[in-house]
Formats: structure tokens, C-alpha cells, sequence
């Protein structure tokens, strides 16, 4: 009984080792995936600016999209929009009203009810015209030489035009057009680990839309200023209208340069990079190295003193 | 059947669980010794050591001379001779003879030999004043081909690794051309 037992105990005990070799597959579950595609920080394909919502007329509203880990998901497109988007392909019937957005944005600003603008990601956010809004950006990112990171990004603006704002050991702030900003952060996730991605956007349609128009009525003023200037018969009358008209050149000047600065604000982006290098904190070594053991060997670890 | 069982066990705890084995060689004395190391030294302060690490899948001799090398290279050791050996039980090993400046201006005599089995890999080295080094580095094959180095596997083992290609210390980075001295100025 015993002898006719024992070989299918073996039996049984080979088979379970051969389970247990054969678990080791590097097959991901849908779990893992998902979680993968959540902490895939050096990518930026799915990467979107925050599609503006229409301002709350007439105060300046600021909008913060941060892409920590815990708020990403309203600048990242989340996966289930994705696949309605792709099954309303499929169907090639109702389209995301997203996309039914006019090419052409409602003149001064989307009106509540009409179709929002185009998702970001297919548009870039300047091309929204009738909105001015500004984008300020940042990064931080592990790298493994930060010299050679900080000369890398140094060089964006020779390529995608803007400029340096600021440089220092590991930090560079950039400005970059607003059309190239999405561009320019996907690139720099191919540098090092992308640590951390935030976006803040400010729409300031509604204070450019008000100096545009105060300008235009000053302007208006100042021309009728002048006429009375002409029309003027006594040094009294016109030292009073040359007064007022002084003013009003003040006031105007006032407004074109802050008009001229939403204009610099909206068309150029604020791009900050905070490089810092990887080191025994992290879980990738500082030189590289995945085999440090040459570092025991040597006169000094072998002779005595 | 179960006494041989008992028999594999019994020299698979006794064999297999010590990584290497080096009596002291004439003139050298052991100081410490563990399962990843021993250390010897000589009156003369000459110092001999083993030192074991878990050998990866895919580390064989070439790879770890290679690596060797170019990492003391850039350490400002030279490589000036390569030799084959042979451990006591037979695991192929290679021979590194350096030449070596300390920071402090003496120059040393450094030899290593790296030893691969599939479980480890087993640097032997030996290094002293340089005007020693005739006097140690005659006996280091002796020395080496009495060392057991454990790990092999029966089937496909890096024991049996094949020798380096013939290896040399990469040369150093040229260094930064100094900027041309300023010309006097003529101007009065």
C-alpha cells in the first residue's frame, strides 16, 4: 500500500512546485494596470491643460489644477471618458459635446449653455482666442545629473521661442509661449523622474475685456478733449481741458500697459523646473551603479596599516 | 533510499553553506573570517583577503573582469598584467595585476583574482608597499589554486565561465585644456 502511494505523493509534490515556478509571469492585472496608469508621472500623452470654464462675469477668477497625486484627475483625462469618447466613434453617432465645439469659440466668452471649447488636449489653450488666460506651470524632477538637466532646459526657449526668466543651481523658471507649454512638458518627462506636475490657469478675459473697453472710452474722451481745446477762447478754459486732458493721457497710459501685460501674461507661459538629483533616499542609486562591489576592493581595503 | 537522503542533506549543509575556503598561507596569519570574507595579514602589514558577494544570473567571469577593471581604472589603478587560474576544486578564475599610487604618493603593489560560480563571486587580493610585491605576488597562484570557492551548479555553471578578453585600463579623460596665459598689455 505504502509502495503504491509514494509515487503519486511525488507526483503531487511535482506538480506543486511546477505551479509555483509558473506563477512568476509578468502579466498585468486589469488592478494593476490601472494603478500603473495612475503613477505614470514621466509620460504626458494623456497630459491636458484643464479645459477654461466660462469666466463668472465680471470678477477674475482663478482656477488651480494641481497634478499631485491626489487631484490629478482633473487635469488627466480619466480613462472612462476615454473609452465613451471611443465608443462614441464606434457607434459613429452621438459625439462627445466636447467635440461639437465650433472651431470658431462664442465671440467675448462662452455664454452659459453654449458648447464648451474644445478638451484641451486636441486644442492648444491659446487657441481658445476669445479667452486670455494665464498659465503658470511647474515640475519637479528627479534627475541623474543635474547640471546637465539644467543646461537641457536652458535650451528649451532656443527651440520652442519664450525665454529664461530666472536660473539657479536647480531651478530653472521659464517662459515659454503658451501654445508650446503643453509640448515642452511632455519632453521634460523623458529627463528623470517626473516627481510632481502642477498647472494653475487664470482666466483674465473679463479684466482684459474691461480695459479694452475703458480704454476705448477714454480714448473716445480724450478725442473730445482735443476739440474743446481748439474751441477754447480764454488761457482759463483751456488750462481746465488741458488739465483733464492730462488726466485722461495718464489714465490711458495706465491702461495700454496693463493691457500690454495680460497680452505678455497670456501669450507666454510661466514654466518652473525644480531639478534635483537622485541619491540614496531614492530607491534608484545616485551613480547608476546597480553593482557598487568594486568600491570594497583596493589597497585600502586590503593592507594593513 | 532514506539513508541516502540523509547522506545528500547531511553534505548539502555541510558543503554548500560555506561560500569559500582559504587556509592561511605561509607568513600569513587570519584575523576574521565569515561566510562573505576573510582577512590575513603578514608581519609586513602585506594584506591578504577574500571577499564574496551572491553571484546574479548572467554574471560571469567576463562580465565581473570587465566590470573590475574599468571601476579600479577609474579609481587610478592600472591593469598591468592577466592571467588564468585555477581554484582548488576547479571554479575558472582570472589574475589582475595593478599598479597603484595611494593618494599620499607611495606606490603599492595590488593583485586581485576574481572567481565566478553560479551562486558567487570571489575576489581574492593581496596588496602592500610596492617594494614587497616581487616577495607575494610569486606565491599568489599558489594561493589561489588552493582556494575553494563553493556555488557551482551541475548543469550550465559559471564555474566553467570562459576567460576575459584581454583587458585594459581605460584611459583617463583628457583633462580640460587650461585657458592660454593673458599677454601683457603694450599699451603704455
Amino acid at each position: 500500500m505504502m509502495t503504491s502511494t509514494r509515487p503519486r505523493a511525488w507526483l503531487v509534490l511535482a506538480c506543486v512546485l511546477v505551479g509555483l515556478s509558473g506563477c512568476a509571469k509578468a502579466a498585468m492585472s486589469p488592478a494593476m494596470a490601472d494603478m500603473a496608469y495612475e503613477e505614470d508621472y514621466g509620460g504626458a500623452d494623456d497630459y491636458s491643460m484643464a479645459a477654461p470654464e466660462p469666466p463668472p462675469a465680471p470678477a477674475v477668477e482663478a482656477e488651480r489644477v494641481e497634478t499631485t497625486s491626489a487631484s490629478r484627475g482633473r487635469l488627466f483625462r480619466s480613462r472612462d471618458e476615454r473609452r465613451m469618447k471611443k465608443a462614441g466613434k464606434r457607434s459613429g453617432g452621438a459625439t462627445n459635446p466636447n467635440q461639437a465645439a465650433p472651431e470658431t469659440p462664442a465671440p467675448g466668452g462662452a455664454a452659459p449653455g453654449d458648447a464648451e471649447p474644445e478638451p484641451a488636449d486636441q486644442q492648444p489653450p491659446e487657441a481658445d482666442e476669445a479667452r486670455h488666460i494665464i498659465y503658470t506651470a511647474g515640475m519637479r524632477i528627479a534627475v541623474f545629473n543635474v547640471q546637465d538637466a539644467i543646461a537641457t532646459a536652458e535650451s528649451i526657449p532656443e527651440r520652442y521661442g519664450g525665454y529664461v526668466q530666472t536660473m539657479s543651481d536647480t531651478q530653472v523658471v521659464l517662459r515659454i509661449p503658451s501654445k508650446h507649454l503643453r509640448t515642452v512638458m511632455g519632453s521634460l518627462g523623458g529627463y528623470g523622474n517626473v516627481e510632481q506636475r502642477w498647472l494653475r490657469s487664470q482666466d483674465v478675459t473679463g479684466e482684459y475685456t474691461d480695459v479694452e473697453s475703458r480704454l476705448k472710452a477714454l480714448e473716445k474722451t480724450h478725442a473730445q478733449l482735443l476739440a474743446l481745446l481748439e474751441k477754447a477762447r480764454t488761457v482759463e478754459e483751456a488750462l481746465k481741458v488741458r488739465e483733464a486732458l492730462d488726466r485722461v493721457a495718464a489714465e490711458l497710459e495706465v491702461l495700454k500697459g496693463r493691457l500690454r501685460q495680460l497680452e505678455n501674461m497670456t501669450t507666454y507661459s510661466t514654466l518652473t523646473l525644480d531639478f534635483y538629483e537622485r541619491g540614496p533616499h531614492n530607491p534608484t542609486p545616485s551613480s547608476n551603479d546597480p553593482f557598487p562591489w568594486v568600491d570594497s576592493l583596493g589597497v585600502e581595503n586590503t593592507e594593513w596599516k | 533510499m532514506k539513508r541516502l537522503l540523509i547522506l545528500l542533506a547531511a553534505a548539502c549543509m555541510t558543503t554548500a553553506c560555506a561560500t569559500h575556503k582559504l587556509e592561511p598561507p605561509q607568513g600569513f596569519a587570519q584575523v576574521d573570517h565569515d561566510d562573505y570574507g576573510t582577512k590575513m595579514i603578514a608581519p609586513d602589514h602585506v594584506g591578504l583577503n577574500v571577499k564574496v558577494w551572491d553571484n546574479v544570473k548572467g554574471g560571469s567571469l567576463g562580465f565581473w573582469s570587465e566590470d573590475l577593471v574599468n571601476k579600479l581604472g577609474e579609481r587610478g589603478y592600472a591593469l598591468k598584467n592577466q592571467s588564468p587560474v585555477k581554484s582548488k576544486n576547479g571554479v575558472a578564475g582570472t589574475r589582475f595585476d595593478f599598479d597603484y599610487t595611494a593618494p599620499d604618493g607611495v606606490e603599492k603593489f595590488y593583485s586581485a583574482v576574481l572567481f565566478t560560480s553560479d551562486e558567487y563571486r570571489v575576489v581574492l587580493q593581496v596588496a602592500g608597499n610596492a617594494e614587497l610585491g616581487p616577495r607575494y605576488l610569486g606565491q599568489l597562484d599558489a594561493i589561489a589554486g588552493e582556494t575553494k570557492v563553493r556555488g557551482c551548479k551541475l548543469v550550465k555553471s559559471l564555474c566553467k565561465s570562459a576567460q576575459p578578453r584581454p583587458l585594459a585600463t581605460p584611459k583617463p579623460e583628457a583633462p580640460p585644456a587650461e585657458p592660454a596665459p593673458a599677454q601683457p598689455s603694450t599699451e603704455a
